[in-house]
């Protein structure tokens, strides 16, 4: 499995129960000999695998899973996001927002230092967000999370105004006062995404160009730094002494360790050579019984996306919707995927986000949309038939290169060929990267996307496909979905109940009505993970694993 | 011992009258150059192995399919990554290939062995039987179970036979190995077609032609073989999307050049003979001469290397598939099928096996058969 | 020599110079820029973006740059890298695939040749037989499948040595092994055939009519004579190693350079793509170079024919 194929993939803040036991936090068995942190026996050194060399550690220019995950564990911005997946202190103490939302003054602590000694202030967080709109810094993430959120953010990253003009300011070396575009219910979620992590201004003018390239380059005041570099090979990240909460981190130690090949993983971990390594769906008959097996569900979300503007057939509704449900989801997740996803009946992922009355998730309170039904499916394809006229249909479908997304390839077209009398599907694999250009080109009919949510809320996944936005690319539009978002966004952003149904129904409108995408699979990763690893918690956006808590525990793996 | 002296006498010996005819006779049948390496070959036995097998290759690439009832692209994911099974061969337990998936379970104990097992199987625990291996005295992984799932059953096709088995889509691989096999030949012999021809016009024109003419062209030859092949044929792949064509002509795009040599390096060998330039001197047109004496002469040559390119054209399309430029799925060829197969050479390797196992036979038949064939044409042609 | 020498460097030069060019065009024709998620930026930043890569210029200019950088030795910002030259990119890949492939160049080229010399010694006997099986399977099989066997059975099962991952020099043992096998079938194929050659030859039988015994027959006249002609497939099989080291590198988690070549490919880092292309096509005229001037000089008939070949 090929890393650039997760960089869409990214954000904040955890995942409900279901996840907390995947997580390593379940109580597991050993006495616990040390204080209430438990249970941390032996080397306190982890060894895991990642599939790629990270192509940056400068937090303004992430934008691979590596990257953040790294950025994530070697910065702490305002927030962090904890163990029931909440944000939890970080160089914030706690914050004040203004009665119209818009103005949020955080707190910051005064104990905080980089590893040079420098304190933690205000300021480094104005000179990093303001690095990260400049047009200069050329930063992918820094316009698309600010803009719209922080007051300015726009305007500046289109060079009409200056830095200093965005919203965020320091009221004095600990007191950080941002103003907001407009009202935004999950600031504080996005408070832990890596652009908006601190930077010392001194080190990083100092270092110039050079910036983040080697790890002696590299200024941390998280919980690990990073001590070794070598590129295409591995990576070292020790204890950071100099951060705050230093006696909570109780791992000394982390590799990473640059894996492509999954059965060379699979091997090092055999030899005891790594604690962690994700594996593919052909070797997890053969561990689903062993303790080290586990799998780690994600709220990425992927679907058939359809390209509707054209006059092409997708621009038929019933084709859309034939084409939505002749796909057999169980076993696309079951015998394909074999790795714990399963199938997806909407754009918002299930264990995502909660009413906010009750515990009810999205996915149960919106029900399956247009979940799997050949009959209806075949149905939908005659009538469509007929509508346009012919017997024939060809559609091109892209998808990616890698072998698991080749024998998905295959899978969809023997499925829908079978299903649909008629209709030749041709698959067009190529490199993630050309994909994500074809759909931004919208030189494409039919493509499988996936998408992770960047901060946590429905809307990261419901403004997608508002008319003309950024990652439509199919042309799709619905006034009437357009005013929900809009309404979501502005009329009702302090009104919770009214904003969760506004979602609900844009969702049904989208998938059920319309068939604008046909949604395939919800994700889930398999890993062989060494028993005695334990506290690692998963994260729905931002930086996927936080090792801050974590401890091995020798007695565990017995 | 007895010595017996004796004077020979005359009627010893007969007169044998001198016959002017017979002494211009010639014994055995006259054989062409040709037909005596065909000779030389048929006495040639691995290299006769290596002809048949390739024959059997190439026939069953054709004809291997219609042996199975199934699709190459026909899926079913109940079927999924069905284990060989072969009629008759299949009551023979150390061929394995009686459709039965057998693992091993190891806990403390055989019990709790068997128990995890019982957890993997969930509701096709029918189907599987269970052999106690060591009991187990408490200690990790002491108590081991074997555990033989029948597979065929649990799917409801005890009278199916995959002699092959199926892939995770429940393709069956039979049907896609032999497939296979004719992509794979077919890439090979189109790049290997490419190369002779291209390789031999350019090769022959600046032999044949000599000076100027050649001196340039073999400049610019020289210049074309200082790069490394390898890296244009990824190039050509990323510019013209994998394909069989595209594939085959990446790799002719670099492979003629070593034809142009050979041949040129012939033909002006053979331009300097006295045949030759007899006939040039009786007026035969340049036309003939090619046609008549050089082309015939080279032949041997053309063909031993041609024997040599097409594994190395096989061997390039399985490394390219490796690394992820090769054909498009669904289509297979034996590099796609390699591929597959590699990535699950511990869990599934049958997958693995047949195709890597044809892909061998196929190479080494080639390299085989060229060896004999360069033995037969001149025992003392030798590698370039 | 010296003029041989100096116009086959210029050819050289010439050699680069056109893949250069060629490599340069080709990417142009394909989609890519550094631009990785359009979507998000605004046009001031795709602007500065490609500013930076100089890719705002019109094309002829571009190629100017290009060539006129490439002289002074800058091979340009990768893609995929942020910030990060392509020099510095190989530089740090460089090692470990060097010295993989010299290790198996070396250990590969001599068992290789060992096997030949008792194939030609032995020859149609027993130990030939074995010695010519080796070199068949060896040519045959791809490297990949030996990678994977070797790491899995050495590796996992008997633990001898490290899975995979680059340290010591116990990490470089598999994937050396598995690099060699191809080198040494093929020398130990053309060892054999030129030691039968070398030993039909007439001062072999007039050695043996003159008395040598068969020890100094086979070492002082046999392969001595042998050997010679083997210099020049070295050449093309360090080259051929090249291709080895895309896969086994892959395999065994090495930070060589073919490993870091199929990753450029694949994420369509151009600026990389192109830079390692060169360097291959470098160290490709390169070696072809040295083999040619090293025969020179141990074969003094190529010596003195060779200034006007």
């Amino acid at each position: 499995m090929k890393s650039k194929k997760l960089w869409l993939l990214l954000s904040t803040v955890a995942v409900g129960s279901s996840l907390a036991a995947c997580s390593g936090n379940s109580e597991s068995g050993g006495e616990s000999a040390e204080g209430e942190e438990g249970q941390a026996s032996g080397d306190q050194v982890v060894d895991i695998s990642i599939s790629d060399e990270i192509p940056s550690m400068d937090p303004s220019l992430v934008t691979d899973q590596h990257g953040m995950q790294w950025t994530g564990e070697t910065y702490e911005g305002l927030y962090r996001t904890g163990e029931e997946g909440d944000p939890v202190e970080g160089i914030a103490m706690d914050h004040e927002t203004s009665e119209d939302g818009l103005t949020w003054t955080f707190n910051l602590r005064e104990d905080a230092e980089w590893e040079n000694g420098d304190p933690v202030t205000a300021n480094d967080f104005v000179y990093a967000w303001q690095r990260a709109v400049d047009p200069d810094t050329a930063s992918e993430y820094g316009p698309y999370m600010m803009a719209g959120v922080i007051d300015n953010a726009t305007e500046v990253s289109e060079g009409e105004m200056d830095v200093e003009e965005l919203g965020v300011e320091a009221v004095d070396d600990y007191t950080l006062e941002v103003t907001l575009d407009k009202v935004t219910p999950y600031f504080e979620s996005l408070t832990t995404f890596p652009t908006f992590l601190p930077l010392n201004e001194s080190f990083v003018e100092e270092q110039g160009e050079n910036f983040a390239l080697e790890a002696e380059n590299t200024l941390s005041n998280g919980p690990f730094k990073m001590t070794e570099w070598s590129h295409g090979e591995s990576m070292k990240f020790e204890k950071n002494d100099t951060y705050w909460d230093a006696d909570t981190v109780q791992l000394s130690e982390i590799n990473a360790q640059v894996v492509k090949e999954t059965s060379t993983g699979v091997n090092l971990f055999e030899t005891g050579e790594l604690d962690r390594v994700s594996i593919s769906a052909e070797y997890v008959d053969q561990y689903s019984t062993e303790q080290s097996f586990r799998t780690i569900e994600e709220p990425s979300v992927f679907f058939l996306k359809m390209n509707q503007s054209n006059d092409g057939p997708l621009a038929n509704e019933n084709v859309r919707k034939a084409i939505a449900q002749s796909i057999d989801k169980e076993g696309l997740a079951d015998t394909i995927l074999n790795d714990g996803s399963f199938p997806a009946n909407g754009l918002v992922p299930e264990n995502f986000v909660t009413s906010p009355e009750s515990d009810e998730g999205f996915r149960e309170a919106n029900g399956d949309l247009l979940p799997t039904d050949k009959e209806a499916a075949q149905e939908a394809w005659a009538a469509a038939l007929e509508e346009l006229g012919t017997d024939t249909v060809e559609i091109e479908m892209l998808g990616d290169d890698t072998d698991k997304a080749q024998n998905i390839n295959a899978y969809f077209k023997n499925q829908l060929e079978e299903n649909l009398e008629g209709l030749t599907l041709n698959v067009k694999s190529v490199p993630f990267k050309e994909r994500l250009r074809l759909s931004d080109e919208m030189d494409y009919e039919l493509s499988v996307s996936g998408w992770s949510p960047d901060f946590v809320d429905a809307n990261s996944f419901m403004n997608m496909f508002v008319t003309d936005g950024g990652y439509n690319q199919m042309g799709y539009s619905n006034e009437e979905y357009d005013a929900l978002i809009e309404e979501a966004a502005g009329d009702s952003a302090d009104d919770p109940q009214a904003r969760w149904d506004a979602f609900l129904e844009a969702e049904k409108i989208l998938v059920e009505e319309d068939a604008a995408i046909a949604p395939l699979y919800q994700r889930s990763t398999a890993y062989l993970w060494n028993p005695a690893l334990q506290g690692v918690y998963y994260n729905a956006a931002g930086h996927d694993f936080e090792y801050k808590w974590a401890y091995v525990d020798e007695e565990a793996a017995e | 011992m007895e010595k017996h002296k004796q004077e020979p006498s005359a009627d010893w010996f007969e007169r044998v009258e001198r016959d002017e005819e017979k002494a211009q006779e010639i014994s055995r049948p006259s054989r062409t150059f040709f037909q005596d390496a065909v000779r030389v070959l048929f006495k040639n036995v691995p290299a006769m192995i290596a002809l048949i097998s390739l024959i059997l290759i190439i026939l069953m690439g054709f004809f291997g399919s219609s042996f199975s009832s199934y699709g190459p692209n026909e899926q079913a994911l109940e079927r999924s990554n069905l284990t060989p099974k072969i009629p008759v061969l299949e009551n023979i337990s150390w061929l394995n290939v009686n459709g039965m998936e057998s693992s091993v379970y190891e806990h403390v104990t055989a019990e709790q062995a068997q128990a995890n097992a019982e957890v993997r199987f969930g509701d096709d625990s029918e189907f599987v039987t269970y052999t106690v291996l060591s009991e187990g005295d408490g200690s990790p992984s002491s108590g081991q179970v074997r555990a033989d799932y029948d597979r065929y059953a649990a799917a409801g096709m005890e009278d199916e036979y995959f002699y092959f088995g199926t892939d995770r889509l429940g393709r069956d691989l039979w049907t896609r190995a032999w497939e296979g096999t004719k992509v794979s030949l077919y890439i090979a012999f189109l790049a290997a077609a490419i190369d002779l021809v291209v390789g031999v016009a350019y090769g022959g024109i600046s032999g044949y032609y000599g000076g100027r003419v050649d001196n340039y062209m073999m400049r610019f030859l020289e210049i074309l073989m200082g790069i490394p092949n390898l890296v244009v044929v990824i190039l050509m792949i990323i510019i013209l999307e994998p394909g069989i064509i595209s594939i085959a002509i990446a790799l002719a795009i670099t492979g003629w050049t070593g034809m142009a040599r050979v041949i040129r390096g012939e033909v002006l060998k053979l331009k300097g003979q006295e045949y030759v330039m007899a006939a040039k001197t009786i007026g035969v047109p340049d036309r003939k001469i090619i046609a008549k004496h050089l082309i015939p002469n080279v032949m041997g040559l053309i063909i031993i290397n041609t024997m040599f390119t097409i594994p190395s054209a096989i061997f390039f399309e399985a490394f390219l598939s490796f690394i992820g430029l090769g054909l498009q799925a669904p289509e297979a060829s034996l590099g796609t099928l390699v591929n597959d197969g590699f990535k699950a050479l511990t869990t599934t390797p049958h997958v693995l096996v047949f195709p890597a196992v044809i892909i061998s036979i196929i190479m080494i038949s080639f390299n085989v058969l060229a060896d004999g064939l360069r033995d037969s044409f001149d025992p003392k042609m030798r590698d370039r | 020599m010296a003029r041989y020498i100096l116009q086959r460097i210029i050819y050289m030069a010439i050699t680069l110079f056109i893949i250069a060019t060629i490599s340069f065009f080709l990417m142009k024709f394909l989609p890519g820029t550094p631009l990785s998620a359009q979507e998000r930026l605004s046009e001031v930043q795709q602007q500065i973006i490609l500013e930076k890569y100089g890719l705002n210029d019109p094309v002829p200019i571009q190629y100017l740059n290009y060539i006129w950088n490439l002289m002074q030795g800058d091979l340009g910002i990768s893609f995929q890298y942020d910030n990060r030259s392509v020099a510095s990119i190989l530089e740090t890949r460089i090692g470990p695939s060097f010295q993989l492939g010299i290790q198996s160049l070396i250990v590969g080229s001599i068992l290789g040749t060992l096997l030949g010399i008792v194939s030609a010694i032995y020859h149609n006997g027993f130990m030939d037989r074995i010695s010519t099986f080796i070199a068949v399977i060896g040519t045959s099989i791809p490297s990949f499948i030996f990678a994977g066997l070797l790491q899995y059975f050495v590796g996992v099962k008997l633990g001898w040595l490290p899975v995979a991952t680059w340290g010591g020099f116990e990490y470089s043992i598999l994937p050396t092994i598995a690099l060699m096998i191809f080198p040494m079938a093929t020398c130990a194929r053309f060892m054999r055939t030129e030691m039968l050659e070398v030993m039909g030859q007439d001062y072999i039988t007039t050695a043996r009519a003159k008395g040598a015994n068969q020890t100094s027959v086979v070492f002082k006249h046999g392969i001595r004579n042998a050997l010679i002609p083997l210099v020049t497939i070295l050449g093309p099989l360090a080259v051929g190693l090249l291709t080895g080291t895309l896969v086994i590198e892959q395999i065994f988690a090495v930070p060589g350079i073919g490993e870091q070549f199929v990753s450029s490919v694949m994420t369509n880092d151009f600026p990389v793509i192109m830079g390692t292309t060169l360097f291959f096509a470098f160290f490709f005229v390169l070696v072809v170079l040295i083999i040619d001037i090293l025969y020179g000089i141990i074969d003094p008939r190529i010596r003195i024919s060779g200034g006007d070949r």
